[in-house]
């Protein structure tokens, strides 16, 4: 097997901070060695060691020993865990009744999958969450900066500077927190997540944004006949996602588009839509939310898969200081 | 027998002790798991090892025991929380076996498994084993503040009686780990448990899920199919292992994958038994319109690994609950914003339930049926249907339960009548919770309602 391998993990790094991989040469790996895991995009312990050119089976094995003894790994109680989890930090969307109804916010340490047809505020989404999640944390924000991976060409600063006036922010410093990649097919797009992850191992990010997540795989990649690829592909993405998640504890927002299904009889809703990607994309968003559009400016936001939350939706409004909790009707 | 010390064995020789002591072999349960590894653990010939081996098991030979002794150390049962799902499951959940829950996202596993490691924990006069739970995660964490919510709005669960205290996790993202965990860190942690008189004994393992373990592979190829299965192999062993050891339930989480085009070539060329031909009779449940659409993934090793398995799928039917069943959910609403996250100035939640829909693919313990159930701030509840295809039989099963025969509902054999019995069986089938006919009236109404062209069509841009 020369993917010989596997790292340890804890459920605590996201509260005390991921450890750099630079401290396995306190424990004698060589120097040579711990560059090379650099360069390979593995910047802390908690991580993958899949075959790297240059180290060994019994090298990766040492490491891996190393790694083991620094990180702690075993069981905890529900309650500590739950102690764990009310310090987690959630980023507000910008509307209160948004926030409401996702527990107070998009969730760091998971991924939050948006999905809904044109025009449903996705985008709008993603912009105002690029800027919220700069806010101290007192304001409901990360005090992180923000990457975002554009793969449709939607990003606009425009927008960004709008939103960063409503909540008193200076434009320019909003901007250079953001990190911005376009992407242009999906092998783009998935090592675009080795160089995001050598940047958070530098300074402090809160949140990821991939915006559209499955766009690039629905042009990359046609028919049946590729289909098995397309998910293979598309569920590495999204496992290194995941794994981004856990190491750096920040959040991760995919959006996602949306396919109509013209042999299924309609619903009690119509014909409803279903997003793109198949049980993998299905399976590996922790929380996944349907975006519908409403009347003028509203759309409406409904939980679709939550592990602790019913399912239930809400109304938020598209402004031009970003999202927002609707305005009432007169 | 099994824990009986090797030291205090007086056939072997005071040479043979201190050999195996080196291999570190204590009991002889080590000893007899391992007959070819036990030269190289001890670093002895082949043939002295053999010699010990034979000693130790001609001393050791196992009783043939008749079944009134087994009686005693019988397998354990603890309910679910719904005496319906009960029912469908053999009296609840069966330890000293490894069951399966597969479905596809959003159908519920997760919330079963939660509820089921609350449950674990009550008094066994209440139903359940006093028991505690360890929850391994693969990618997500824990979600806490679920299972408050759910304990807060059962009805039959109170902080008394189970907490977050009894309900161990840890997190493995990889396959080495899990294995580590399940043969090192697990075990330790049962027998810790066991020994501690203030704390509860492990009576449930829950892993959420596996599939997501076996995602990350670049290529399907020949090579990686070897790995998965071998993978796949050595965790359900370590997982039967424990559960027949220390007398525990094994629930594993697993994904769905779609199926395409079975229905054309119904018979193979050749009368070969084809896999994708013969896995629709355990690979997946075929009760309702679209189900037939997804099976469970990880193929035939993990199929035949499992013990139970039990397919939770979404239909695209909504039904309004009768005020008793949504006045219970109400609370649950209530009860999740004390707990932190505050619902107060969301929507209240008026429109019509999701119905799932469950199937019991096979299980050695009770025959496979099929029902609906809709999750709630409670949990998962069965709504018990008019579903006279598959009536779920209940199991009469042996001594502790027949206590809770009377709780089993009248359903169970109010759904057993004539298949030409309708009216009758839709009456008897249904709980005073459920209001069919008005309930069914209002969801076409509502279909037609919605079904009208939508104003935003008239203002298209």
């Amino acid at each position: 097997m020369s993917q010989s391998s596997q790292q340890e993990q804890d459920d605590e790094q996201q509260f005390s901070g991921p450890i750099l991989v630079g401290k396995l040469q306190e424990a004698g790996i060589n120097a040579n060695d711990i560059k090379k895991l650099i360069e390979a995009g593995l910047n802390t312990i908690e991580s993958h060691l899949i075959a790297i050119k240059g180290i060994s089976e019994q090298k990766a094995d040492k490491i891996i020993a190393e790694a083991s003894k620094i990180v702690p790994l075993g069981f905890q109680t529900a309650t500590e865990v739950h102690a764990h989890r009310s310090e987690l930090v959630h980023i507000t969307t910008g509307s209160k009744q948004l926030d409401a109804l996702l527990g107070g916010g998009i969730e760091t340490g998971a991924i939050t999958e948006m999905f809904g047809e044109f025009r449903t505020g996705k985008s709008q989404l993603c912009h105002t969450l690029a800027v919220t999640c700069q806010l101290p944390v007192s304001m409901g924000g990360g005090e992180g900066k923000c990457l975002y991976i554009d793969t449709e060409g939607t990003f606009r600063p425009v927008r960004l500077l709008a939103v960063a006036e409503r909540f008193g922010l200076n434009g320019e410093e909003v901007l250079d927190n953001v990190a911005y990649a376009r992407a242009y097919n999906a092998d783009h797009q998935n090592t675009l997540l080795t160089a995001a992850s050598a940047l958070m191992a530098e300074s402090r990010f809160c949140l990821l944004i991939v915006d559209s997540c499955t766009a690039l795989y629905r042009t990359d990649f046609s028919g049946r006949g590729e289909l098995s690829n397309r998910q293979n592909h598309l569920g590495k993405f999204l496992h290194t996602l995941q794994r981004l998640a856990d190491e750096f504890g920040i959040a991760v927002v995919v959006t996602n588009q949306v396919m109509s299904s013209p042999d299924a009889a309609p619903g009690a809703y119509g014909n409803e839509k279903k997003p793109i990607g198949g049980n993998i994309m299905a399976h590996a968003s922790t929380t996944r939310l349907q975006l519908r559009k409403g009347r003028g400016n509203n759309r409406t936001c409904k939980i679709y898969d939550s592990p602790c939350l019913p399912e239930m939706e809400t109304t938020f409004a598209i402004l031009n200081s970003g999202i927002n909790d609707p305005e009432e009707e007169t | 027998m099994d824990s009986i010390q090797v030291p205090t064995l007086p056939y072997l020789s005071q040479a043979q002790k201190s050999v195996l002591k080196k291999g570190n072999v204590q009991t002889v349960a080590d000893l007899l798991l391992v007959p070819q590894d036990l030269g190289r653990r001890c670093r002895i010939s082949p043939l002295e090892a053999k010699s010990i081996f034979n000693t130790v098991c001609q001393n050791n030979s196992p009783q043939i025991r008749s079944l009134s002794d087994v009686g005693d150390d019988a397998e354990q049962v603890f309910s679910t929380g719904d005496s319906y799902l009960d029912g469908a499951l053999g009296g609840g959940l069966r330890t000293g076996m490894v069951w399966e829950v597969f479905g596809q996202s959003a159908a519920g596993k997760t919330q079963m498994a939660l509820q089921l490691s609350l449950f674990v924990q009550i008094p066994i006069s209440m139903g359940g084993l006093s028991g505690s739970a360890c929850y391994i995660t693969i990618s997500s964490n824990l979600p806490t503040s679920r299972l408050l919510q759910i304990m807060e709005a059962h009805p039959q669960l109170s902080p008394e009686i189970c907490n977050l205290e009894n309900i161990s996790t840890i997190k493995s993202p990889t396959i080495p780990i899990l294995i580590q965990i399940l043969s090192k860190i697990l075990p330790d942690l049962i027998v810790a448990k066991a020994n501690d008189p203030k704390s509860k004994p492990v009576r449930l393992v829950v892993i959420d899920a596996l599939a997501e373990l076996f995602r990350s592979d670049d290529k399907t190829t020949t090579g990686t199919l070897v790995d998965r299965s071998q993978n796949i192999v050595e965790i359900s062993t370590l997982l039967h292992s424990m559960a027949s050891k220390y007398n525990l339930a094994v629930l594993v989480l697993n994904e769905v994958t779609d199926v395409f085009g079975r229905d054309q070539d119904e018979t193979s060329p050749g009368g070969d038994l084809s896999y994708k031909q013969q896995s629709r009779w355990f690979g997946g449940g075929d009760s309702v319109s679209g189900e037939s659409n997804k099976e469970a993934s990880l193929g035939l090793v993990w199929a035949n690994q499992v013990n139970v398995r039990i397919m939770f799928s979404r239909t695209g039917r909504r039904r309004y609950l009768e005020d008793s069943v949504n006045s219970k959910r109400r609370k649950g609403v209530d009860g999740a914003s004390l707990s932190g996250s505050s619902n107060t100035d969301t929507e209240p939640d008026d429109g019509p339930t999701l119905i799932r829909r469950m199937s019991v693919i096979f299980s050695s313990i009770a025959p496979p049926c099929s029902f609906d159930y809709i999750v709630t701030a409670a949990g998962i509840s069965a709504v018990p249907d008019d579903d006279i295809l598959s009536p779920p039989e209940r199991n009469f099963l042996p001594t502790q339960e027949e206590a809770r025969d009377d709780e089993i509902p009248a359903t169970a054999m109010g759904s057993q009548v004539a298949p030409l019995d309708v009216g009758s069986a839709e009456h008897d089938a249904q709980p005073e919770t459920l209001d069919t006919t008005s309930a069914e009236d209002e969801e076409w109404e509502n279909y037609w309602n919605t079904d009208s062209i939508p104003e935003e069509m008239y203002s298209m841009e």
